[in-house]
Parts: C-alpha cells; structure tokens; sequence
C-alpha cells in the first residue's frame, strides 16, 4: 500500500537512457551508471519494485515498457533496497523507500526513494555505484 | 554489391555516386539520417536515393548501417533496383514517408525495413517521384562529434580514437541526444591528448549534454572528470576502503593537480 517500506530484500529498478546516465566502456558497451541516471522529483527518485505482486525482473521490463518508450541502447538499472538504506546510513542521510502506486499511466509497483535531494550530488554519486545494469527483455522491447 | 553492405561515406565504384547529406526527421526537426544517391548502372538509366541511418555498432557489431529507405527517380525501377543490389517495389521517399513508418523502421536492418515500407506505403503502380528537393540539412549532434573527432584525432592514438568514436555512437544514437557540449569534447580529447591515460576510460553523458570520463579500480571505487572545454569537476569515492574515501574539486586540462590521491593515479594508470 502507498506508503508502506519496501521490504530491504526486495530490489528496484531504473529506466536508464544513453544521453542520460549510462556509462560505456571502450568497446562502446553499457557498464554502469552515473548520478544522471536518477531522476530526483520534489517527491523523491522514481523506481519500481521489482517483487511487487511477485513481480520479476522480465515483469518489470513489461511495465517500464508500457509507460515509457523503451529501445535497445536502454538498460534496466538495479539496486538493492537493502543498498540504498546503506548508502544512507554511510552519508548521514535519512533515506526510504516506500511504496508509491501511480494510477495514471497504471504503474502500481512504483516506489520512491525517498530522503535524497537533486542536489545531493555525493549521496546519488554513491548510489549509482551500486546500480547494476541489464538489458530490456526481449518479450519488453518487442511489446514497445 | 549488396545494399546493406554500403558503408557511410564510401564509393561504390564504377557504378554509383555517392553524396550524402542529413535529412531532419519530418516533423520532428532531428536529423539522424543520411541519404545516398547512386547513380545505377547506365544500362537501366536508374537513380536511387538510398536513406540509410548512422552507424550503430550495438545493434550490428561493427560498422554495417542498416537501409530504411528508399526512392528512385525513374520508373524502372525494378531493373535499376537490382542493378544496384536493393530490394525492388520500395516507393518510400524520406520526406513523404510518414514519421512512425520511420521511427518503425530505422532500427531493422535492410530488409526488415523494406518490408515495414512496403506495408506502408501504397503501391498502386503510378510513376515514381522525383528525388527529394531542397533537403533539409541539420548536422546532428552525433556527426557533430564524430566530426570533431576526426578533426582532432592526430592528438589520439588510434584505440583512444576508436574507442572514443564507439562510445560516442552508443551514447548518441539512435536516438541522439538533445544537445552536446562541443567544447567539453574538445576538453576531453585535450585531456587524453595531454595527459594519454593508460586506461582508456568509460564514457557517459550529464543531462546538460556534457561529457563524463571516469576510471575505476575496483567496483566501489570511481573518479568521475566532468568536462568543459579547459577543464571541469571531478568526484572521486573509494568505498572499499575502511573508513571510505571520497573527495571533489576543479581540474583543469593542462595538469592533474587538481585531483588528489588516490584518484589522480587511477587516471594516469
């Protein structure tokens, strides 16, 4: 329900975009993450839990591909609960994740991560180093 | 010669000349398309406007382009198709072409792109069009950058340069980006030039359009050098480290001394 804690053994993920965020390496392939790859909102960074509803990683692809255009060059950003609490707790920040269904477009694994301004460079620096990055499903970018 | 196989910018000799120039995308103002006319064997008096999209080395691998579009100037078509190895009863001109035929299109190789055409134009046998006139030309910001690549790759060695233009491709195709910081692409090529890490670091993009090299020695641990065109910012953590290291500051092109240890020697080795 809104509001509620994501569990710390649960995960999120994160749209990523090439012009926005993802780092590639010599060979010209995805490895990571910078700061840029979250978006931080008045309300907090936009994610999805993944294990909502039982929820996996292929059925989150799904919903991220049917609320944004999804293309090959994207990746799916993960980063433990139990990870962004840490990174918290070592920057001296107060940092959630909560449960934050949308309605409009329907996204109802949507949570927050909550307690991290745009301007805490050196927390979403740190947050990014824990974001493992993966493919689109296959299923997620044929159903775009 | 097989279509697919053209390369952006190359000749195809004895048969065809090749002149390429961008196209914006209709509707859209976004230019990520080139357009190659070949002038076909004299034999069947064809010419084709092929469009074919930049390069996109994570989709094919290499340096193969993928044709999404085709127009020709003569109603023998087919004749002149074949001459030129291309797909006959492709009737799609980039600027008639409605634009979600494009969008559907531009990331299937040769053929799957041909048959999205075909359903999507009409063929009703009349006369073909003549080639487009008057196309827009909009350099997009990836040709942009590839261009001062080129322009300035006697600072680079030859991997700096090529991993460059492989990292610079992925970030800004297909989609591109909305705009880049040309003067933070020449502080970066000034900063490898100058300073010629060992490692060749991993590239990103900042929202603003700049760009973002980093080095890293180990998973937890990254200095990340933001670049304007004589220098930049930089954040550096090491979280393996008991307690953790982190710092930040100003650099500048011509030197390191901005950089504090451990990050300056994750960037010179």
């Amino acid at each position: 329900m809104r509001g509620d804690p994501v569990p710390p053994t649960d995960n999120l993920a994160l749209h990523c975009q090439p012009n926005s965020g993802i780092e590639v390496n010599p060979e010209g392939q995805p490895v990571g993450v910078t700061r840029e790859a979250f978006r931080v909102d008045d309300d907090g960074i936009s994610t999805n839990w993944i294990e909502y509803d039982n929820g996996d990683f292929s059925s989150v692809c799904l919903i991220l591909a049917s609320i944004r255009t999804v293309r090959k060059s994207h990746r799916v950003g993960l980063l433990t609960v139990a990870d962004t609490i840490a990174v918290g707790q070592a920057t001296n920040k107060a940092i959630t994740v909560e449960h934050d269904p949308i309605d409009v477009p329907p996204n109802p694994g949507h949570a927050l991560i909550k307690g991290v301004a745009p301007t805490d460079e050196p927390v979403l620096d740190e947050l990014a180093l824990y974001v493992v990055i993966r493919e689109f499903s296959p299923a997620s970018l044929q159903a775009r | 010669m097989s279509a697919s196989a053209i390369p952006v910018g190359d000749v195809v000799a004895g048969e065809a000349l090749l002149r390429s120039h961008s196209f914006a995308e209709p509707n859209s103002g976004k230019a990520w398309i080139r357009e190659y006319s070949l002038a076909a064997n004299s034999c069947f008096g064809c010419t084709a406007s092929v469009v074919i999209s930049p390069l996109d080395p994570f989709r094919t691998g290499g340096t193969e382009p993928s044709i999404v579009g085709l127009s020709t100037g003569s109603a023998r078509t087919d004749r002149g198709l074949a001459a030129v190895g291309l797909s006959e009863g492709v009737e799609a001109f980039v600027e008639r072409v409605p634009p979600p035929s494009l969008s559907a299109a531009r990331d299937l190789p040769f053929g799957p792109a041909c048959d999205v055409f075909n359903r999507s134009m009409q063929l009703d046998g009349r006369p073909l069009a003549a080639t487009p006139a008057s196309p827009t030309i909009l350099k997009s910001p990836f040709e942009t950058c590839l261009e001062i690549l080129q322009a300035r790759r006697g600072l680079l060695a030859e991997k700096q340069l090529t991993s460059l233009q492989r990292q610079v491709s992925f970030l800004l195709l297909p989609e591109g980006a909305p705009s880049v910081s040309t003067g933070s692409l020449n502080g970066l090529i000034d900063f490898i030039g100058r300073h010629k890490p060992v490692a060749h670091p991993n590239l990103s993009l900042t929202r603003n359009g700049k760009f973002a090299a980093s080095w890293s020695s180990g998973p937890r641990a990254k200095v990340t050098l933001t670049f304007d065109r004589d220098g930049g910012d930089w954040v550096g953590m090491d979280l393996t480290k008991a307690p953790a290291v982190r710092a930040s500051g100003a650099f500048v092109i011509d030197s390191l001394a901005g950089l504090t240890q451990p990050f300056k020697s994750w960037v010179q080795t």
